[in-house]
């Protein structure tokens, strides 16, 4: 008989290391059912790494884990689910190509087999029900999913957890792919569940969701668990205190109040794009620190394209005030001293097998010449080992491939191609998205230095704290229209903020 | 609601089937215009068009059955050479008549596509190179046997089957019945259309996508073997060659297949697309042939148009695109002078 | 930080020393170059030193010579991720149409200017279809391929096109060739590495958005690359022309696979990123022209050669790339 406060899933001394990275250092977790228990901690704390065991995906160095009382050891994640064990992965988990019922079903379609053929009626049916038990609704099952946005494919893939009926549910960092609908969604699966006597492990960055959410609070460190804390002994600031291991800097964000210069550099002048923008307005000023904030879908990454040249700006201009130049495509705005930081990372900021040297050196081609076009492999290489050394770019050589580097050493390196080049507009899209803390402030201060060299910097981020700690003027936009225009000067007032995001 | 649907399965029926009428009518209407012939005059006529037809329709699938993967694998021209060679002549000592050669050829057709596959799953290099590759060896085994004769058909017992109109007919209905059922029903085609979307997911879902690889490979090589029988029996019989000469059937079958593909994406069919695709340009072939011109002229005027289909196909998204941008700047500009009205209004109420 | 657990671990397999290995930088540089060294070393000793008679090793550069100027122009393209193997046919058309241009001046500069034009503007408009018209590379190649193809029978018709042969041969041996795929290929070699040029072209085919993001002018760049991959064509079409002194309708037909073969055997990935290097296509005609040269010289029967040319090639490209956990694949239309 399943009972609240039993022990569904014990982890014993768990060990685990990617080569000389140890992700996973002696843990030891107990997860009871009707439970929800929730891991917090830095980026590479290992918190990922462990439900990633748990559920099958990664396999342990050592260590053991015990399911109802039997040896744990799943070799794929397949295995776990058919024993009950569901993941909600970080990244995208569902297939595009395929549709809805197919995915919620795929690795259960043996069950919809007739002879050798498939009946995709009952398949189509099966997976309508599935959906309507999460409380999902407007998803047809027979459309490919590619028809959905990214947020009904979350919510897809956990309608195909759910379908396998898991006894233990590992939540990993999904509420960042989530809207506030969808986020209502998961919130009342979860409690559902450990209402019926079911587990969660949730994990998140947010720590306001974890305490309003979670009966107990692992925090983690350095692949080690620091400290097991219960619900009615949550504080904030204690919590935060062990995730980092040191006293909070006050000086995460800025600290000053200096002002900026009513020079303008670049405006957007009644710009419309084919989403999103409708005749938008805006004005950057030199060493201002813009930015820009909303909800997910507000179109300030939209925004953020359209400023450097990357959408299709049907009408309406881009300028460039001082020298009175259009931008209209990437290559205008880099060669007028713009930058682009795109929050797709891995995708669009960095060639991934290319060494850091290379990827460094990619905006320094012209800067880098000596005798007419060609250049000089001894300038490149200083070019790019100033910013490694500056920006204390941790690696074993500068020729590594870039995809060897772990999330906050990457951006550092995407930071570094554009500091090199000296870029007088900086646009920042998401700049410290999966980056942890360490690697967050030397950011900020970064960010900072250059505003007081002159820069002008966007900052467009989807986290208010951040946008208030660096922000000289702050934007609000909603449905694609600024909704509220804020300044340093008068304090940020979050009431205030949310109302103008809603 | 069922109403509905058959209209709208009739209508896409129609479209489809439409090409290759359109096509024979434009050709009826210039070739008669300018040498008096037809496009098909006779019985006989009737019967090297479906001869080819199937050839095509056999080549064009089974092209796809790796393209379709991003796998684009120039050895199918020397698989079929094998399967041919190799079994046609392994046929024919048996005293085997046409059916058997078809079967032989497809079956060694088949091993020479498990060969490749499984060579692909282990070395994992690119299934371009690795295709060239094994072009190379596979010509060169045919040169092995039968002392670099190859294998002939012509006037052997039991081959007149294979060049049979109803023979044909029966084979390519089941090519297309067999083919649709792989791809659309069965648990090979599912896992193969997720393992087309990502592999990784497929994979972590318990999907074998190597075995898929292979039986992808096998699916390809089959079908080249039965295109090759075919194609032989027309020509009466198949020399080996050598320098990568058997890779070009890849690219004379690439307008019937992507014709095909974009015929089949609106019947849901893509195997009965490919037929009606390969169907469209051998009727198109032949009526060029009956302009009176030369051979190489008659290539020229094919490829032309198989870029501009090309060009057409890519780009069509671009045209929706276009009309939605031209939307979009009417709104735009309409927001504008909303703008500019709403500025004036407190300054006429000064 | 090393845990001393690990390092008491057993030693690596031999499966995980040879990935080491294979993993460095310098691997992939040096691996072609070593192979080369090893044919030439492995038939000295076969053919009891008559491999390195000076007629043998001028014989074998002469032969690598065309595919070798054309696989150099290439890796232009090759670098951004594009595949053309339509070059044998543009190099074939740009042959016949200098040939026909000489016919009717006589003149022996003529017929280099315009082959080379010839082959330049050719090249020019298959970047044009795939970049405008964004028809994807490989298409383009296949359709490219059969058009020039045509157009090249056309022209020639059932003879062959005749060049006096006198002026050929002194084409040839006066060295002509040999300066000017020297030169061609150190000014390629130049502009790839030593120049913006090669570094965008990498950068293109490694990831195309980022690229583009970085600045780098997407049409511009592949633009040039294909100007000079053009330039090298032409230059081929004159040695190819000079080589028999006639064109027949066949000329070039194929030539676009070899032209593979050989950048790959020369340790270049046909999907470019940021591996590319401009030498690759050469020393691999190189490797291709000594290995069939030795295999005759050993005796092995020529319909055979090429059954172990195509073995020893996939065995050398599956040493010199790393082993993916998943199944290669790309998008080609």
């Amino acid at each position: 008989m399943a009972e609240k406060g039993e022990i569904l899933m014990e982890v014993k001394e768990l060990y685990k290391n990617f080569g000389v990275t140890i992700a996973v250092d002696h843990v030891d977790l107990c997860i009871r059912r009707g439970e929800i228990l929730g891991l917090i901690g830095e980026n590479g704390s290992g918190k990922s790494t462990i439900t990633s065991i748990i559920a099958g995906i990664h396999q342990a160095t050592s260590g053991q884990m015990f399911y109802m009382g039997e040896k744990w050891k799943p070799g794929t994640s397949l295995e776990a689910s058919k024993r009950g064990v569901g993941i909600i992965v970080q990244e995208v988990g569902t297939i595009a190509s395929i549709s809805v019922a197919e995915n919620i079903f795929i690795g259960e379609y043996k069950h919809f087999k007739k002879g050798p053929f498939i009946q995709k009626k009952k398949m189509n049916r099966e997976a309508g029900e599935v959906l309507k038990n999460i409380g999902v609704e407007g998803i047809d099952p027979s459309k490919p999913t590619f028809t959905y946005n990214i947020e009904q494919r979350k919510l897809i893939e956990i309608a195909k957890i759910m379908a396998a009926a898991p006894e233990l549910i590992l939540v990993d960092e999904t509420s960042t792919a989530l809207s506030e609908s969808g986020r209502k969604i998961m919130y009342e699966m979860i409690h559902n569940a450990t209402q019926s006597n079911k587990a969660v492990v949730f994990i998140s960055h947010d720590l306001e969701e974890l305490m309003e959410h979670c009966d107990r609070l692992t925090i983690l460190r350095d692949g080690k668990v620091i400290d097991n804390i219960e619900r009615n002994n949550f504080d904030p600031d204690d919590i935060k205190r062990k995730m980092i291991g040191r006293e909070m800097a006050t000086e995460y964000y800025r600290s000053d109040y200096d002002g900026y210069s009513e020079e303008v550099v670049l405006e957007a002048d009644c710009i419309t794009t084919m989403e999103n923008l409708l005749c938008f307005n805006l004005e950057l000023h030199k060493g201002e620190i813009l930015g820009i904030g909303g909800l997910s879908e507000c179109g300030m990454h939209t925004l953020g394209r359209a400023l450097y040249g990357l959408e299709d700006v049907v009408d309406g201009e881009v300028r460039i005030t001082s020298s009175n130049t259009v931008v209209d495509r990437p290559d205008t705005a880099f060669k007028n001293g713009m930058g682009y930081v795109s929050k797709n990372r891995d995708r669009e900021s960095l060639e991934l097998d290319a060494s850091i040297r290379a990827n460094i050196q990619s905006t320094g081609y012209k800067i880098n010449r000596i005798l007419g076009p060609f250049i000089s492999s001894k300038k490149e290489r200083d070019y790019a080992g100033r910013q490694v050394d500056a920006l204390e770019i941790k690696s074993n050589s500068i020729n590594q491939p870039v995809r060897t580097l772990s999330g906050g050493n990457k951006q550092k390196v995407v930071f570094g191609k554009w500091i090199a080049e000296d870029a007088d507009i900086l646009i920042l899209d998401c700049p410290t998205r999966g980056v942890d803390i360490g690697v967050k402030a030397a950011m900020y201060n970064l960010i900072y230095s250059m505003k007081k060299a002159g820069k002008s910097i966007i900052i467009i981020s989807e986290e208010l704290p951040e946008l208030c700690g660096m922000s000289d003027r702050l934007l609000i936009l909603r449905e694609g229209k600024i909704s509220g225009s804020f300044l340093r000067s008068d304090g940020y007032d979050n009431e205030k903020l949310i109302e103008a995001m809603i | 609601m069922k109403k509905n649907k058959i209209i709208s399965t009739a209508l896409s029926a129609a479209k489809a089937i439409s090409i290759p009428i359109i096509i024979w009518v434009i050709f009826e209407i210039l070739d008669r215009a300018v040498t008096g012939l037809g496009v098909i005059n006779t019985v006989a006529d009737v019967k090297t068009l479906l001869r080819n037809l199937i050839t095509s329709y056999a080549f064009a699938m089974a092209i796809n059955a790796n393209l379709s993967g991003g796998r684009m694998d120039l050895s199918i021209g020397g698989q079929m050479y094998v399967g041919v060679i190799f079994g046609g002549t392994l046929a024919l000592n048996l005293g085997w008549g046409g059916i058997g050669i078809l079967l032989c050829a497809m079956f060694i057709g088949g091993l020479c596509g498990l060969l490749i596959g499984e060579l692909f799953i282990h070395i994992r290099i690119l299934p371009m190179v690795l295709g060239l590759g094994m072009t190379l060896v596979f010509e060169c085994i045919c040169f092995a046997i039968n002392n670099q004769q190859g294998v002939t058909f012509f006037g052997k017992a039991g081959t007149e089957i294979l060049s049979s109109v109803s023979f044909i007919i029966i084979v390519a209905l089941l090519l297309l019945a067999v083919t649709t059922f792989l791809f659309q029903y069965s648990s090979y085609g599912y896992k193969l259309r997720a393992i087309q979307g990502s592999q990784k997911l497929a994979s972590d879902a318990g999907i074998n996508i190597f075995s898929n690889c292979v039986f992808c490979y096998i699916i390809a090589g089959v079908l080249a073997g039965c295109a090759g029988v075919f194609e032989t029996a027309y020509k009466g019989g198949l020399t080996p060659v050598l320098g990568m000469g058997s890779s070009g059937v890849v690219f004379t079958n690439m307008f019937p297949m992507m014709l095909g593909i974009w015929i089949g994406s609106f019947i849901n069919n893509t195997s009965l697309g490919i037929l009606v695709g390969s169907l469209s340009i051998r009727i198109l072939i032949i009526g060029l042939s009956r302009l009176g011109l030369g051979t190489s002229t008659q290539n020229l005027l094919l490829f032309s148009m198989f870029l501009v289909f090309m060009i057409i196909n890519t780009n069509k998204s671009k045209i929706a695109y276009r009309r939605a941008r031209k939307k979009r700047i009417a709104l735009a500009k309409k927001t504008r002078a909303d703008m500019a009205a709403l500025e004036e209004m407190p300054a006429l109420q000064n | 930080m090393q845990n001393p657990e690990l390092l008491k671990k057993p030693g690596l397999t031999l499966a995980d020393r040879i990935d080491r290995i294979k993993s460095k930088n310098s691997f992939s540089l040096l691996f072609p170059f070593i192979v080369l060294v090893f044919i030439v070393l492995l038939f000295g000793v076969l053919t009891k030193m008559e491999f390195y008679k000076m007629s043998v090793i001028i014989s074998i550069f002469n032969q690598s010579l065309i595919v070798g100027t054309i696989a150099v122009g290439v890796s232009f393209i090759y670098s951004t991720g594009d595949i053309d193997f339509s070059v044998g046919n543009v190099m074939g058309l740009a042959a016949t149409i200098g040939a026909l241009s000489y016919q009717f001046t006589n003149n022996m500069v003529v017929l280099i200017m315009v082959t080379v034009a010839v082959g330049t503007l050719l090249m020019l408009f298959n970047c044009t279809l795939s970049l405008i018209f964004n028809v994807k590379s490989a298409m383009v190649a296949i359709i490219a391929m059969i058009l020039y193809g045509a157009i090249t029978t056309e022209l020639v018709g059932v003879d062959t096109l005749k060049v006096d042969y006198i002026l050929c041969r002194a084409l040839e041996s006066d060295g002509f060739r040999y300066v000017s795929f020297i030169l061609y290929f150190v000014i390629a070699v130049v502009i790839f590495h030593y120049t913006a040029i090669g570094r965008k072209l990498r950068f293109i085919g490694g990831n195309e958005e980022c690229a583009k993001q970085s600045g780098i002018s997407f049409r511009k760049s592949k633009y040039i690359g294909f100007l000079i991959a053009g330039i090298g064509v032409g230059l081929a079409g004159v040695f190819q022309i000079a080589r028999s002194g006639s064109v027949t309708s066949s000329v070039g037909s194929g030539m676009g696979m070899d032209v593979m073969l050989a950048t790959v055997l020369g340790g270049m990935s046909i999907f470019g990123g940021a591996k590319s290097n401009a030498y690759s296509g050469f020393l691999g005609a190189l490797t291709v022209s000594a290995l069939n040269k030795g295999l005759l010289m050993v005796g092995i029967s020529a319909s055979i050669i090429q059954g172990v040319r195509g073995l020893i090639f996939l065995l050398l490209v599956f040493l010199n790339s790393e082993r993916p956990s998943t199944l290669p694949s790309r998008q080609q239309f």
